[in-house]
């Protein structure tokens, strides 16, 4: 029955173009906003979401929030290594650079070669990596930054402000980690360019089988805590945890935003189909009369308020998938995810059933011979 | 013209449909408001901060002073170029080691950075005044921010933890709200040590006047056995302001793209009061009402509504505003709301209202007279 019903469903809606017009718009930018505020909260927060659940620890320098400002004496990647419960322990100096004219912001991981790819565990192929480990200039780069520079293998890439030129040999591939977005150069070389010998941003260490990494953190640092530089340990999503934490005050403020949003659009859409509903009173009154029942009746009402919040809805997403995907959102580190889209269409249909309810009910409760007796 | 009465009555009619347009259009305003509020407030401190007669120099290629390690053989370089100024036979060359770190205060962690200074200091750094106390000094004698001093609960006399050493605070920074509010200052030498540190992050320099501080920085720039970079600081401590900047434009582009949504809501509104006042607007004409009339009273029925909302707006804003939550680089960790944002907020709900009523106003004054009253 209800189906047979859309042709008229379909009618209705352009019956007062401006209005389903603006409705749509209205719900439209509403979606925008809220699937643009979710992707700028996933972009924020990516670094916890990127390493993930790893047991790898990384050990930094004590009170040193951010991992470039932090400095270890490189011997420290050794003592570390031979403590008990440690299976693996490999130094990193890390650096950040900004590339081109867009501004790209990239990492650059000095790294020691064969331990670092012991315990990351890395996968490579093995030609990519001998061509890694020979070279002193050489550089692996993730795949997704190979992509957004428009690198490729054997390209030399100068990036100048850290002083530092290396030959790309090969293109880390996808496995679930932030490397895919990374430079890995030798440690040696970006120690030279930093002027930075001898030292280390962290040590990264891989806790031996069935050893707790909380447990073995706490060791670290009592270990540690003797020597000229003490030491904080802490998971790696710890780590990224503490570094987003900094900023999770902004990101509260986005989230009551996106709220906000939301009850905007579920107003402005009530307010249309009300509208719409009223001006047909007459129309449903007819109806009645011809014998809708009134559950078919608020079963058109609600169908036709859905069916436009979808449409909003629809055209927000893809505006916002457009906004996210241009260059300048890629840059902003913007993130369209599969639940945010879900989220948009999900309030899309509380949106139409919500705004629709009060009118369906009324209309539903309307007597035609009321209805048919107003003169208008 | 028609009596304001007239429209007051309006807008009273249609009670659910004003109420649910107003609600709208104050939830648009609080979002701009907010968001408007929130970014001014995460770049004030960056934006003020930075003579333009003072230069900082960072190790080449250290986008942040946090990333930056310099040679302290170069300091004598520095203090030597042409153009830096002087005070008592001494070059007004400030290094510093300013580290983003943990301090500790009776046991609760916070983050804050921590500034090494020297004797030079004090005639270096312009904008900084001790207002209590003293400036920091050998013995392990700190001076605090006053904003961060505000948000530990620290006054003069306490202890802080920073680097694993003791310091005690003896003076208080007052920089009217520059990002050295927020930073702890203590001995460069005291703090090398307990952080382990053997270089500068930093020069600050004052030059005799702005118009050789280009000299100094190409100088800077075109040395060869130093990595050095130099800015004008006002520049610097602006781009310094990057991660803020970002989320500041984000808040406002945000603010923006809602309140174009909101026009579409409040046309909708205004074409539903003129399609059912039709009738009405041709009496009004038939009784010699010119279009101007008509046209103003429904662009001031629109503009009342929107205003109300504006208000409403405004003071939920400011109600969110009051939140617990605390706003990163905020001087006060609050978001401080200004005059300023609540009139551009009452501004827009103004546009809102008028660019929403317009098109609906227009075509009421372009009602067909004979064919409505037929």
């Amino acid at each position: 029955m209800i189906l047979r019903m859309f042709p008229f469903l379909w009618k209705n809606l352009w019956r007062n173009k401006r209005r389903s017009i603006l409705t749509i718009f209205g719900v439209a930018v509403a979606i925008f906003v809220i699937t643009a505020l979710g992707a700028a909260i996933a972009g924020m927060t990516f670094p916890v979401r990127e390493v993930g659940a790893t047991s790898l620890l990384k050990v930094r320098e004590k009170s040193r929030a951010n991992v470039l400002a932090s400095r270890l004496p490189q011997a420290y990647e050794n003592r570390v290594a031979e403590l008990p419960g440690v299976a693996g322990a490999t130094g990193v100096l890390s650096g950040l650079a900004v590339l081109g004219d867009e501004g790209v912001h990239i990492f650059v991981r000095g790294v020691d070669p064969d331990r670092f790819r012991e315990v990351r565990n890395l996968q490579i192929d093995s030609e990519a990596w001998a061509a890694f480990v020979d070279d002193r200039k050489a550089a692996l780069a993730g795949h997704r930054l190979m992509r957004r520079m428009g690198w490729s293998v054997g390209d030399e890439i100068e990036i100048s402000m850290l002083g530092l030129r290396v030959q790309i040999v090969g293109a880390i591939p996808e496995q679930g980690i932030d490397l895919e977005s990374h430079l890995l150069v030798q440690r040696e070389n970006l120690q030279i360019a930093r002027e930075a010998e001898y030292q280390l941003s962290y040590v990264l260490v891989e806790p031996a089988a069935g050893k707790p990494p909380a447990e073995l953190a706490a060791e670290i640092d009592d270990y540690m805590a003797a020597s000229p530089v003490a030491t904080t340990t802490a998971t790696s999503a710890a780590f990224a945890e503490a570094v987003v934490e900094d900023f999770m005050g902004f990101v509260d403020y986005l989230k009551i935003m996106k709220w906000i949003a939301v009850l905007i659009t579920v107003l402005g859409a009530a307010n249309a189909i009300a509208m719409s509903v009223r001006d047909r009173t007459q129309e449903i009154g007819a109806l009645k009369a011809l014998g809708f029942t009134p559950n078919l009746i608020s079963s058109l009402v609600l169908l036709e308020s859905t069916g436009l919040a979808l449409i909003g809805a629809i055209l927000g997403i893809a505006l916002a998938g457009w906004a996210i995907g241009s260059s300048a959102g890629e840059l902003a580190g913007l993130e369209l995810t599969g639940w945010d889209v879900a989220l948009s269409l999900a309030i899309a249909v509380f949106v139409g059933l919500a705004g629709g309810a009060a009118p369906a009910a009324a209309a539903a409760r309307l007597h035609p011979v009321d209805a048919l007796r107003i003169i208008d | 013209m028609l009596p304001l009465t007239y429209v007051l009555r309006n807008v009273r009619r249609r009670r659910l449909r004003t109420g649910l347009t107003i609600a709208g259009i104050a939830l648009v305003v609080a979002v701009y408001f907010l968001m408007g509020s929130v970014a001014e407030t995460m770049v004030e401190s960056f934006r003020s901060t930075g003579a333009p007669e003072e230069l900082v120099i960072v190790q080449a290629g250290a986008m942040l002073v946090d990333y930056s390690n310099i040679d302290r053989s170069s300091l004598t370089y520095v203090q030597t170029l042409d153009g830096v100024a002087s005070a008592d036979g001494q070059p007004l060359v400030a290094p510093e080691l300013a580290l983003p770190s943990v301090i500790v205060v009776d046991g609760r962690e916070r983050k804050a950075v921590v500034r090494g200074v020297t004797a030079v200091a004090p005639a270096v750094y312009r904008q900084v005044e001790v207002t209590t106390g003293d400036w920091p000094g050998p013995g392990h004698r700190a001076a605090i921010g006053q904003s961060l001093a505000a948000k530990l609960g620290v006054e003069i006399g306490d202890s802080l933890e920073i680097e694993g050493d003791r310091f005690q605070v003896a003076g208080l920074l007052d920089s009217g709200g520059r990002v050295y509010d927020q930073e702890v200052w203590v001995d460069l030498e005291e703090l090398a040590a307990a952080a382990n540190r053997k270089t500068y992050s930093s020069y600050t320099l004052r030059a005799d006047d702005a118009s050789v501080v280009p000299d100094i920085i190409e100088t800077i720039s075109e040395n060869r056995r130093f990595p050095l970079s130099a800015q004008d600081a006002p520049r610097f401590y602006r781009r310094t302001a990057g991660m803020a900047s970002f989320m500041a434009s984000l808040g406002e582009m945000i603010a923006m793209i809602v309140a174009i949504g909101a026009v579409f809501g409040g046309m909708n509104t205004m074409y539903a009061a003129v399609a059912a006042r039709r009738r009405e607007i041709a009496v009004l004409r038939a009784l010699g009402y010119r279009k101007v009339s008509i046209l103003g009273a429904f662009l001031v029925e629109s503009l009342v509504i929107a205003l109300a909302a504006g208000v409403l707006g405004v003071l939920l804003g400011t109600i969110i505003a009051l939140s617990p939550i605390e706003l990163p680089y905020s001087p006060s960790g609050m978001v401080s709301l200004s005059s300023s944002q609540a009139i551009s907020a009452l501004l827009l709900a103004a546009i809102i209202g008028l660019v929403g009523g317009g098109l609906p106003a227009i075509q009421a004054a372009r009602t067909a007279v004979i064919q409505e009253l037929r």
